[in-house]
């Protein structure tokens, strides 16, 4: 129980659907979501192959708490190749989709191979059909929801979606759900792209069950009660996550034009104040809060721009409530471009969500290629004269809508920020790893940020470890590497429980995952079975990741982090110290001294 | 002596005005911890991240940090990311 036991196969090349019994040997050593669907992926497909080709293997995961009523059991993972990272890409997104694909019966949606013509997947309970997409091809995300909607005559189904970003291979492209929730990061939505695969709907019925119902419902109770009286929740709730706006300006960790400055001079204009300030002429961008399935914390921004603003004067389609801002898209497209125009942020987006795009990844991509405009690298010929200047919300604007449609220089943009340095021969440019842009953390002002960045199997990644609480009580590079890897190996159970990370800190401990886990699937996880169990996610992410070709010499930053000091702040200048955090972070872990896992290692966690 | 105190986020209840700033007199030199009681932060603030002028004070040193006259105590919520 907590687990439906089934797995849906697609071969698109060969335009089948079948479901077979969810393996659960695997189930007990993987738990669910991110580490069952990392086995099943790591099984079977080729870790070498093109992420791109039809040999990839994409993968839909729920876990055993998603769709049942413990708080924030929205959770899903899209868990492919990355074909920003050519790194293991696990996505993990929240919305009504993963819920209803569980209740229809599903632990996992495995796809595999190619569609000659450009599909979607409809799924209703034990059917599974392949349809043509055909009307649909080239549509933005927002048409695609419609579309299905209206065709099926269904306006509950519930869908995840690519854009034409997606379809045409921008390699940061997200699979979206629910209109504005999105697998964001590494690329998943370009690997169903090359798969030819627009979307997937699904409707359930089966219904979610766990082994104790009694229990569970009892842990549900106490879980929620924690989470209603803790006052980091409540904050959540009011301010969501740009909370962090302020906090991280104020530290000294905001990255600003693309990591040139650590502190932005707009910040305020750009806050969770901002959201909630009403202008002269009666606007106020934020509306309300709102929650995901399940969630009683409700982190989610409504917000809607400003009417007379000049992004939506002659574009009304745009003036409606949509998906508001959070703090990395606020960051993304604020101070690492250098904009502090509240409303043109919104609008942009909107645009991220319309096409299908990482605002973190665009927003790093853009800083990066805002600095070669500097430079003069590049010119106005490239942008076919749009002005790429750090500040410019036109430029901001109107490369997200190049980049969605896949036109003019959004082609270049599209490509991601390494790809993109690359291209014009200055590499050292580019702010990532393993070709992933980062969040908005600079890792001069918080060191175990850094060494998780460096060391993220997906590339730079600030939500697969929590060294928050470390990192502003010591900015020194000592003492990081055991919360770097705990927390790391934590957070992987956390994301195979199909709940949500974001009570962890907010109320819960881990062990309040474990006794949802417990009662749920009828098993008496210790924390270390469960630490065991991360472990072991954490080290097959890697392994797949060697055998794609990745070393130790992939867990590193750019020089900017590590050679530049801090300009400002509270880290004025620091370096991250990466060297020192990185040799004892590999003894931890139990890997050779060049960061590869021993064969015994393997063997010892059944990997 | 004067203090000047920044509050960030929710903290921002206890401030004298919408810029989320405040400024306390003492007589007597105040550690950062006896600072934030007199503000009235002390209880419910949960973890917090504290910085006096551009320098992080950890919890270990509320306590004992002395605070001088003019320094600027900046107290915000404790960080989280997402």
């Amino acid at each position: 129980m907590g687990w439906q036991k089934r797995i849906l196969m697609v071969d698109l090349s060969r335009g089948t659907a079948r479901s077979e019994p969810l393996n659960m040997d695997w189930a007990d050593q993987y738990i669910g979501q991110r580490g069952l669907g990392s086995k099943y992926l790591y099984e079977n497909m080729n870790p070498a192959a093109d992420s791109l080709s039809p040999e990839n293997v994409l993968i839909f995961a729920t876990g055993p708490l998603t769709g049942t009523s413990a708080s924030t059991g929205a959770r899903y993972s899209v868990i492919t190749k990355g074909a920003l990272t050519d790194t293991i890409a696990c996505s993990n997104s929240g919305g009504r989709f993963g819920a209803e694909l569980k209740n229809a019966g599903y632990d996992l949606l495995m796809i595999r191979g190619k569609a000659e013509q450009p599909v979607y997947i409809h799924i209703e309970d034990d059917r599974a059909d392949i349809l043509s997409a055909n009307q649909i091809w080239g549509a933005t995300v927002w048409y695609t929801e419609d579309w299905i909607h209206t065709h099926h005559r269904d306006p509950r189904i519930k869908i995840a979606s690519i854009g034409r970003a997606g379809e045409c291979g921008v390699r940061y492209a997200c699979v979206m759900n629910d209109t504005d929730r999105a697998a964001g990061r590494s690329g998943v939505g370009a690997v169903m792209g090359s798969k030819n695969l627009k979307a997937i709907c699904v409707r359930g019925k089966a219904g979610t069950r766990v082994a104790d119902p009694m229990k569970f419902l009892e842990v549900v109770r106490q879980t929620n009660e924690k989470l209603a009286a803790n006052e980091e929740r409540k904050n959540l709730s009011y301010t969501g996550t740009q909370a962090m706006m302020e906090s991280m300006n104020t530290f000294g960790g905001l990255p600003t034009h693309n990591f040139q400055a650590v502190q932005f001079a707009g910040a305020d204009k750009v806050n969770a104040d901002a959201m909630w300030e009403r202008g002269e002429d009666g606007h106020r961008n934020m509306i309300q809060n709102a929650a995901c399935f399940g969630c009683t914390i409700a982190c989610q921004r409504v917000s809607h721009v400003n009417p007379n603003h000049w992004t939506v004067k002659d574009r009304p389609e745009y003036r409606n409530a949509g998906g508001g801002l959070e703090y990395e898209t606020a960051f993304a497209f604020g101070p690492m471009v250098g904009v502090d125009d509240i409303d043109a942020l919104t609008f942009a987006g909107f645009l991220t969500n319309e096409h299908g795009l990482d605002p973190i990844s665009f927003g790093g991509t853009l800083a990066a290629a805002m600095e070669l405009y500097e430079m003069g690298v590049i010119t106005d010929e490239d942008t076919e004269g749009v002005e790429l200047e750090f500040g410019s919300a036109e430029a901001l604007c109107t490369m997200i809508e190049q980049t969605g449609k896949h036109e003019g220089f959004g082609k270049v943009l599209g490509l991601g920020a390494k790809r993109l340095c690359e291209k014009y021969g200055r590499p050292e440019v580019a702010m990532h790893v393993k070709g992933q842009e980062f969040a908005g953390y600079d890792s001069r002002a918080l060191q175990g940020m850094g060494l998780g960045y460096a060391t993220g199997n997906r590339g730079a990644c600030h939500m697969k470890h929590d060294t928050f609480s470390q990192d502003t009580k010591d900015q020194s590079g000592s003492g990081k590497a055991k919360p770097v890897k705990n927390s790391q190996d934590a957070i992987a159970v956390v994301d195979s429980s199909g709940l949500c990370i974001f009570p962890l800190g907010s109320g819960w401990k881990f062990d309040d995952y474990r006794e949802l886990l417990n009662a749920a699937c009828g098993r008496d996880w210790s924390k270390d079975d469960l630490r065991r169990i991360g472990e072991r996610i954490w080290n097959l992410e890697r392994h797949f990741n060697e055998r794609a070709g990745f070393t130790g010499a992939d867990d590193t930053l750019p020089r900017r982090l590590l050679e530049t000091p801090a300009p400002s702040g509270t880290a004025k200048g620091k370096v991250c110290e990466l060297d020192k955090m990185l040799k004892e972070y590999y003894q931890l872990r139990g890997w050779n001294e060049d960061g590869s896992i021993p064969d015994d290692m393997l063997e010892r966690l059944r990997i | 002596m004067w203090i000047q105190v920044k509050l960030g986020g929710p903290l921002k209840r206890y401030a004298d005005s919408d810029g989320g700033t405040k400024a306390v007199h003492a007589d007597d030199p105040l550690t950062v911890a006896e600072t934030m009681a007199r503000i009235g932060v002390e209880e419910d603030a949960g973890e917090l991240l504290v910085i006096v002028n551009d320098d992080v004070v950890p919890p270990s040193e509320h306590g004992r940090f002395t605070l001088k006259d003019n320094d600027r105590l900046t107290l915000m919520p404790r960080l989280k990311g997402g």
